[in-house]
This record gives structure tokens, C-alpha cells and sequence, in this order.
């Protein structure tokens, strides 16, 4: 036999099985939180002091962008953290409240990010840093009972958000990978495109019902005033939910 | 081959940048295969192999900053692995008498682990003694080149990669892709040859100029071909 066909040969029947490994999720969070805490004991015992602590957090922003998502993971309480680096308008959600609330929002926010390139993605990143349940802790003034309740109906949301956000990714790639295909081979698959839109409206309805239907859930679980304050807060993003004024007939029918 | 979806890694690796683990999570689900794949080829052996698997991943997180969204998730990916595949076999040759991996009575399964021995069993064509060991030698053979020699073989044959995206992992032109491949192809040619006539001491010879080079468990192959 030829050799170079007898190393083709025995190159293609070197096969390996793979069981995937159950522990891998676990183990890699596991090690990144490990090294974040690592990090920030290393930072804060550099000046010894929070000033210190808090001055490395806002100066590695990916650091302080791992530990929310390990809070969101873990349930470890460090959405308190990063409040301060956030100056929404008086009335207005914070970007990464949206983010956390509204799969189409993100998908939205990625497209757009990614359109301007690297630079723009990590300057939006920053933006994105402030864990959304501390943000509005801090803007409804919750009880700490309150905000249990709050931080339970968002967890509660979070899987199905996750899972809309990526049908609606998948389908948007789907939907590129036939314009492509469009403009080099100058065929159009209208039946393709058509369920491909019909698809697309079809997740962004159940992700709208979704978000009003959590903002409902959230507004029936704090006081009054509050209530006001988070609807004033959402009807911008969500003119459908109820406003304020909405609020205060219910006050008054109450 | 892999399925390449360069335009959903790169937005998932967006997601990645902004913290999100579950976006993580997705890429770990799809990459662990084609990581595990290619790291158990070049170390052979399966502790390893899950510990540089894992640790890509949480360096894929940890370093995402780094990532350039210009160039395919996989590039990037493959580079961190290829990387730590490197300097796991750098620090063997440093601690040698240091192993966590399965010994064997004759010393011919140095570096190898039960899943290795297992895969060599169901692949083997059934009475085919002669088939398992040109595999063996094979293995044998891979584990002898030098690291860009190796991770050049192991992407273009088993994953698929283009000669400009392998390029970017090691670190040259297309041009040394085709080279590296060349090399590579006439180094496991030549040991391939000698291990199956069975001569051993030419072999041991042949080898000792490249010994200074040789990663992981190469040293315990030339004590084999003795």
C-alpha cells in the first residue's frame, strides 16, 4: 500500500469516544468564581481597604461582569454591588434591567453592539455591568422581604428568557444564512423566509407576553407607591403595561 | 467535521463579554466534543484531556476581553487548547517522575489511559491484530512530533480547518501550514515504517536528534521501539 495513503488510512479509523463530561459545567463555574474571589481577595488586601476593593472592581469591569453572572448562578447576593456605576435617567430602565427582563431587547442590543465592532460591544459591556435587581432595589426602595419576593419571580422567569433569547438568535442566524444564500445565488425561498418570519413573530409575541406578565407579576408583589414608581419606570420600554395613571385608578378602585 | 457557525459563536461570545454564563454554557455544549477530540489525540490520555478541556473554557471566559471577533470563535478556541496541551507537555518533561496517569506493566501504555486502550479495542477490525497495532504505532508515531508538527496534523485531519485558520492557532503562514503538514507526514511515514518491520534499535537511533523537541510520551516510545 501506498504509504501515505496507509497514514491517511490509519489517520481516519484513530477514532475517540467521547462521553460528555457531566461535572464540566459545574467544574468550569466553579473554577471561575474560585478565581474571581481570588482576585478580588488579591485586590483588596493590595491597600487593605474597600476604597481599594471597590476601586479594582470598577477598574477591571470584566471582573465585576463575572461576579454578577456568577450571582445569577449561584444566588450569592453581589447584585448590590455595582449600583453606583449606573446613572440611568430619572426615569428610565437601566440597560442591563431590560437586558434581564426582555429577550428581544438582547437580541436587539447584540445586533447592535456587534454592528459597531469590538470596541463599541465592550463599551456597551460596561454599561451592562450593574446587576438589574440591585438597580431596582435601590429605585423602589424594596424591603428586604420585598426584594426576596422580586429576586424570586425574575429567577423564576430567567430559564424561559434564556431559552426565547436564543430560539430568537437561531432564527435570526437562520434568517442571515438565507440572505446570503439570497444574494449569491440570486434564488428566494419565499415558504423558507416566510416560516422563518412567521417564527420570528411568533417569539417575539410569547417573549413580549412574557416580560409584561413578569412586570405585572412584579408590581402585584410591592407597595402601592412603589408600584407607581416601577410602572413610570417601565412604560417608556413597555407602553402596553399599565402607567402610573393606570396605577392610581386601580388605587382609587382599591 | 465541525459545523461551522462562525456568526452564532461570535454573537454568543458578545454574550460571553457581558458576563453571561449561560451563553457559556452553550458554547461549552457544542465545543466540548471537538476540544475532547482534539485534545485526548495530542496527549492521550483522558485526565488530562477533561483538565485542559475544562481549563480552555475557563480561560475562554476569564480571558474573553482578549477575543477577537474578527476571527472564528474556533481559531481562538483551539489556540487556548493547543497552548495549554503545550505547556502540560513542557512541565511533564520538567517532572517526570510526577504522573497522574495510568502506568502499565510493560511500560508500552505510558500516557495512555483506559479509555484509550478501550477505543483501540472497539476500533479494531475484529481479528485484525495486525490493524491494532499499525494503530498503535500511529498513536506512537503522533505522540513523537513536535508540538506545531502534531496540532497542525490533528486540526487539518480531524477538524476540518482551513490552512489559513490552523495557521492562526500556530502561529505561521498558510505557506508553513502546508510545510508543517509535509513534515509531519514524512516524520510519521518514516516511524510508521520502522515500528511495523520492527526496527527497534534504527528507530531509537533515528529518534535521539529530535529527542530534545519531544513532547509528552515520547521518550517512552523510543524506549518501546527498543
Amino acid at each position: 500500500m501506498d504509504p501515505d495513503k496507509k497514514i491517511d488510512d490509519l489517520l481516519s479509523r484513530w477514532d475517540v469516544a467521547h462521553a460528555p463530561d457531566p461535572d464540566l459545567r459545574r467544574s468550569v463555574v466553579q473554577e471561575i468564581a474560585l478565581r474571581q474571589r481570588r482576585a478580588f481577595d488579591e485586590a483588596a488586601s493590595d491597600e487593605n481597604s474597600f476604597v481599594a476593593w471597590a476601586r479594582a472592581l470598577a477598574s477591571r469591569p470584566m471582573l465585576s461582569g463575572m461576579a454578577a453572572a456568577v450571582f445569577v448562578l449561584v444566588g450569592m447576593g453581589l447584585t448590590r454591588i455595582g449600583t453606583h456605576f449606573v446613572s440611568p435617567g430619572e426615569d428610565e430602565l437601566t440597560l442591563s434591567y431590560r437586558l434581564t427582563i426582555d429577550p428581544i431587547y438582547r437580541v436587539q442590543a447584540m445586533a447592535g453592539a456587534s454592528d459597531r465592532g469590538p470596541t463599541a460591544a465592550r463599551s456597551a459591556e460596561e454599561r451592562f455591568l450593574v446587576e438589574s435587581l440591585g438597580w431596582l432595589q435601590t429605585e423602589l426602595d424594596l424591603s428586604p422581604r420585598q426584594f426576596e419576593r422580586v429576586s424570586a419571580l425574575h429567577n423564576s422567569y430567567e430559564s424561559a428568557f434564556n431559552s426565547l433569547f436564543l430560539k430568537l438568535l437561531a432564527s435570526y442566524s437562520r434568517y442571515g444564512d438565507l440572505d446570503r444564500q439570497r444574494m449569491s445565488d440570486d434564488v428566494i425561498d419565499y415558504i423558507a423566509f416566510y416560516e422563518l418570519l412567521q417564527e420570528q413573530e411568533r417569539l417575539k409575541a410569547m417573549s413580549s407576553e412574557l416580560t409584561a406578565e413578569l412586570i405585572e407579576k412584579v408590581s402585584q408583589v410591592v407597595g402601592p407607591d412603589q408600584r407607581e414608581r416601577f410602572r413610570r419606570l417601565v412604560q417608556e420600554s413597555y407602553p402596553s403595561v399599565p402607567g402610573p395613571m393606570d396605577s392610581r385608578q386601580e388605587k382609587q378602585n382599591a | 467535521m465541525l459545523e461551522r457557525e462562525p456568526e452564532t459563536d461570535r454573537l454568543l461570545m458578545i454574550e460571553v463579554a457581558r458576563g453571561s454564563v449561560p451563553a457559556l454554557e452553550i458554547l461549552m455544549q457544542k465545543w466540548e466534543r471537538p476540544l475532547f477530540s482534539f485534545v485526548y489525540r495530542y496527549t492521550q490520555n483522558e485526565h488530562a484531556t477533561r483538565d485542559v478541556v475544562q481549563e480552555t473554557f475557563v480561560r475562554l471566559y476569564t480571558k474573553r476581553e482578549k477575543y477577537d471577533a474578527k476571527y472564528p470563535l474556533a481559531s481562538w478556541l483551539f489556540t487556548i487548547a493547543a497552548n495549554l496541551c503545550k505547556n502540560r507537555a513542557r512541565w511533564r518533561r520538567r517532572h517526570p517522575e510526577t504522573s497522574l496517569e495510568l502506568p502499565s506493566s510493560d511500560g508500552r501504555n505510558e500516557g495512555r489511559s483506559m479509555l484509550d486502550t478501550y477505543v483501540a479495542e472497539e476500533t479494531a477490525p475484529s481479528g485484525a491484530m495486525e490493524g491494532v497495532e499499525d494503530l498503535a504505532a500511529l498513536r506512537d508515531a503522533v505522540m513523537t512530533l513536535p508540538h506545531d508538527l502534531r496540532t497542525t496534523v490533528l486540526l487539518h485531519h480531524y477538524e476540518g480547518m482551513a490552512y489559513k485558520d490552523i495557521a492562526e492557532i500556530v502561529g505561521c503562514s498558510a505557506r508553513g501550514v502546508e510545510t508543517r503538514l509535509y513534515r509531519a507526514r514524512k516524520i510519521l511515514r518514516k516511524r510508521l515504517e520502522a515500528a511495523l518491520r520492527g526496527e527497534g534499535a534504527t528507530q531509537k537511533k533515528s529518534l535521539s536528534p529530535l529527542n530534545s523537541e519531544l513532547p509528552d510520551s515520547a521518550a517512552a516510545w523510543a524506549r518501546t521501539a527498543g
